[in-house]
């Protein structure tokens, strides 16, 4: 395809989701003219774009969507759901439109017509004309005592005077110097004075700060901006940003009584006068600049050129290590220095590269309201779809791979979580139910909830049904921990009814396995009538991982380093082999399945003693027998399936420092292997 | 649009109807690859075994960041295999979207056969290894058989390789 015709199809995809984000968020808010007008740019644009392109078809149809929007723009209408539900559906026209002129050329759709004119009609006030909004004069009212001819029209760059405290107990996040070096980027710093206010000796706390600094800053930017960055910069901080040259009346003292406005940030200080013109106004304004500002700092390139990219740096990391392995005693000064400093910027690099990759997840949480609207209205439920920590950063690969898990427990959410309103009613709960996707990051591996507030999970149900599928007894009455892994068993599904949305049978485990796939785990929580809490555990990156490297003859092999519990030497344990088959070693009175990683590569035993690398994914361990340890280091995850096959027992391979390769065992492959032999001595016994 | 290159208008070069084909010698025999597959010839570094995979595999190695299977002809045509020297070459052929070397005792020449001239292979090797051969030509007082990198290759068969 043509760059031209990629670069269209891009945007274009960029348009169709912009419109339906702006469409769900219009739907859930309050009007607001700006968004409307948004979506009037989108069709505009729209249009343009596909004209340009000669897709008549596709033009047309965004040139009657636009004339539509012109309408819903100037009669100030509210959008009522019908209108909304019409809307979307145009949305997905357009979607169906572009399709075709990838597959088929430009070609119609006979709905097209039809669908305009009921958006015409329902427009035009086939309905009875909305109530100007109640709440817009109100809203206009307070987010405009700053028109903008009173914000001080100043000829020279805006400056500020920033008071700066950091938290009265100093934390290595805290990086003043870092903060102004920040500030300089997006202006210019002109004056910086320290004020200590260091108590007598006795009193002196050592973690304790006792310096401020008062700045006088000059930018461009808006002050609500100056805001975000020192905010960003100084968490936990006190700050105060006043302008400098501003109306006489701004440069009144703020107290911090006053200050305290329940709507400004905890940490910045406004001044009642001053900072109104920056508050609701203002700040959209900013919000506004800035989200243009960054379109214009972006540039879009394509994932093959990164991914090649990355590729190299890997290269790189490869030679680098190669080089610094290859150092002697006698190696000169300059070049031991500069193979250090080498080393300094091939890592940096490296980060740089690999936060290439790392993508928002509102890349993919944006993807849900959308689906949960629709699932909701099919299921006849009342559903609050709430997002958090959309800013977390994820790779890329794992972005995509998690979007059908998510799909999936999103959907079983609606259907099997939340009640249908009367029930929720009954049950003393609000009508709308509501479904809650928050993602963050903690100990270097990304968590991602989804939760709802719905009837939870039936334990009595699940029993039953394991009974049902014999995998229990009648006597057997298991914890409610192994009842709820039950769900993610094969073949396991406790919907009533089959749907066509969820509860095929098929699911939980699908999904467990696609986490589990990407080196993730999943749990669950639930409390009868309370609700459900799905936990997703991904690793940050795909891409690379601590590794530690193990020996069996001259073989090397690597594990991550997270599956590691703890290693002992073979003969400090006591060793067990039942039939042959089932092996198994005593930790601390625990028997552990016994894997021989010889036996595994397919190597001879050897009569040496070698150690044992307690292994353990998902709460199971394994005991892996091995000749030795070779160390740890980072490796970067290659695929063998590209150029080879996937080869059962190893997730992939790496490249180590001296260029040759070393295989990368699958925890979880070897976990099977040891429950298996574990299962034939249960069948022996 | 980009156009799509067909091998035969690339290569042909003065004379119609030939091709360039990497040529070598295995035991007695002198083989050849077509040079379009071939993405170039590297010296034989040790390969990393994979374990449970059939013993034409030698193993995996590093090409420029990117993990590739080395099979080793001589044993994949059922011969004995030679120990590695200096002459020791690994060819790193694409077929299928795949890249993968192919270990061999030296490569000896780039030869233009006339492919007017190629004749169906005679049966003069073993049934499992007639696949691996696409025909023979006589060039001069050499002749050459010509080998096909995808049965060779096969990663269709191979599939995937279970513990």
């Amino acid at each position: 395809m043509d760059s031209l015709m990629q670069l269209f199809y891009d945007e274009a995809n960029e348009m169709v989701e912009g419109m339906e984000q702006v469409l769900l968020a219009l739907e859930s808010g309050e009007p607001d003219p700006e968004t409307v007008n948004a979506l009037f740019r989108y069709a505009h644009s729209f249009k343009g774009n596909s004209a340009a392109m000669g897709f008549t078809h596709l033009s047309k149809f965004t040139h009657g969507l636009e004339s539509a929007m012109e309408a819903l723009r100037k009669e100030q209408r509210t959008l009522t759901p019908e209108l909304a539900t019409l809307l979307l559906q145009a949305v997905d026209m357009i979607r169906t439109l572009l399709e075709r002129t990838r597959t088929e050329g430009d070609v119609g759709d006979p709905t097209c017509e039809p669908l305009l004119q009921q958006i015409n009609a329902v427009i035009n006030g086939e309905t009875p004309p909305p109530v100007v909004a109640p709440s817009a004069p109100t809203t206009s009212s307070t987010s405009t005592p700053a028109k903008p001819t009173e914000t001080p029209a100043t000829p020279q760059t805006p400056q500020y005077r920033i008071t700066y405290q950091p938290a009265p107990t100093l934390s290595a996040e805290h990086d003043p110097l870092q903060l102004l070096s920040e500030l300089n980027e997006y202006g210019q710093v002109i004056e910086c004075r320290f004020r200590e206010q260091i108590p007598p000796l006795e009193q002196l706390k050592t973690d304790a700060c006792y310096g401020s600094w008062e700045l006088v800053y000059e930018t461009a930017f808006e002050p609500a901006i100056v805001r975000a960055l020192l905010e960003l910069a100084a968490e936990g901080a006190e700050v105060r940003v006043e302008p400098v040259n501003a109306a006489p009346a701004q440069t009144t003292q703020p107290t911090p009584a006053q200050a305290a406005t329940p709507a400004t940030p905890p940490s910045v200080v406004a001044s009642p006068t001053a900072e109104t013109t920056a508050t609701a106004a203002t700040a959209a304004a900013a919000v506004n600049a800035a989200s243009s500002k960054g379109e214009a700092q972006s540039i879009r390139v394509s994932t093959e050129k990164i991914d090649a990219l990355m590729n190299l740096v890997s290269e790189i990391v490869i030679a680098q290590s190669m080089l610094s392995s290859a150092q002697t005693a006698d190696t000169d000064e300059r070049t031991r220095a500069a193979i250090t400093q080498m080393e300094r910027h091939v890592r940096d690099l490296h980060e740089r590269v690999m936060a290439i990759r790392l993508l928002p997840v509102s890349y993919l949480f944006n993807r849900f309201p959308r689906m949960v609207r629709d699932t909701a209205a099919k299921l006849g439920k009342k559903v609050n779809f709430e997002v958090e920590g959309e800013e977390t950063e994820l790779d890329r690969t794992l972005l995509e791979a998690l979007s059908d898990p998510l799909t999936h427990l999103i959907r079983n959410a609606i259907d099997h979580g939340i009640e249908p309103p009367d029930e929720r009613r009954q049950n003393g709960k609000p009508e709308t139910g509501t479904i809650k996707l928050s993602a963050y990051q903690s100990e270097g591996r990304i968590y991602i909830e989804v939760r709802d507030d719905g009837r939870g999970i039936n334990t009595e149900r699940v029993r039953e049904k394991a009974i049902q599928l014999g995998w229990i007894t009648e006597n057997d009455h298991p914890s409610e921990e192994t009842l709820f892994e039950f769900l993610f068993q094969p073949g396991f599904s406790t919907a009533q009814q089959v749907s066509d949305l969820s509860g095929r049978g098929v699911g939980m485990d699908v999904v467990k396995r696609n986490v589990e796939s990407l080196g993730g785990s999943i749990s669950v929580q639930s409390k009868r009538g309370e609700g459900t809490r799905f936990l997703l555990r991904v690793p940050l990156t795909l891409a690379i991982m601590d590794g530690l490297g193990l020996t069996v003859a001259d073989e090397h092999y690597i594990v991550p380093l997270t599956a590691v519990v703890e290693a002992f030497q073979y003969e400090s344990l006591q060793h067990t082999a039942l039939f042959d088959q089932y092996e198994m070693v005593n930790v601390r009175g625990e028997f552990i399945p016994l894997v021989r990683l010889r036996q595994f590569v397919g190597l001879p035993e050897t009569d040496h003693d070698g150690l044992i690398v307690v292994l353990e994914q998902e709460g199971e361990q394994i005991a892996l027998l091995i000749d030795g340890i070779a160390g740890q280091q980072q490796v970067v995850l290659k695929s063998l399936e590209e150029n080879f096959v996937r080869v059962h027992g190893f997730a992939g391979a790496t490249i180590l420092g001296d260029g040759r390769v070393a295989l990368i065992l699958d925890v979880s492959d070897l976990i099977r292997r040891g429950r298996q032999s574990a299962e034939r001595y249960a069948a022996v016994a | 649009m980009a156009t799509i290159t067909q091998p035969t208008e690339t290569t042909t070069t003065t004379e119609m109807n030939t091709d360039k084909y990497l040529v070598f010698q295995i035991g007695n025999e002198t083989y050849g690859v077509p040079l379009l597959q071939v993405q170039e010839i590297r010296t034989y570094t040790p390969a990393t075994r994979v374990p449970n995979a059939p013993d034409y595999v030698l193993g995996v190695i590093n090409l420029r960041g990117n993990i590739i299977a080395v099979i080793d002809a001589r044993t994949r045509f059922g011969l004995p295999p030679l120990p590695e020297d200096e002459s020791t070459v690994v060819v790193v052929a694409q077929v299928s979207d795949k890249i993968f070397g192919l270990r061999l005792d030296s490569v000896s020449d780039v030869m233009d056969i006339p492919l007017d001239q190629v004749q169906p292979t005679p049966p003069i090797a073993s049934e499992a290894t007639q696949r691996f051969l696409s025909g023979v030509v006589q060039v001069g007082e050499r002749v050459v058989i010509l080998l096909n990198l995808r049965e060779i290759f096969d990663i269709d068969a191979l599939s995937s390789i279970a513990a």
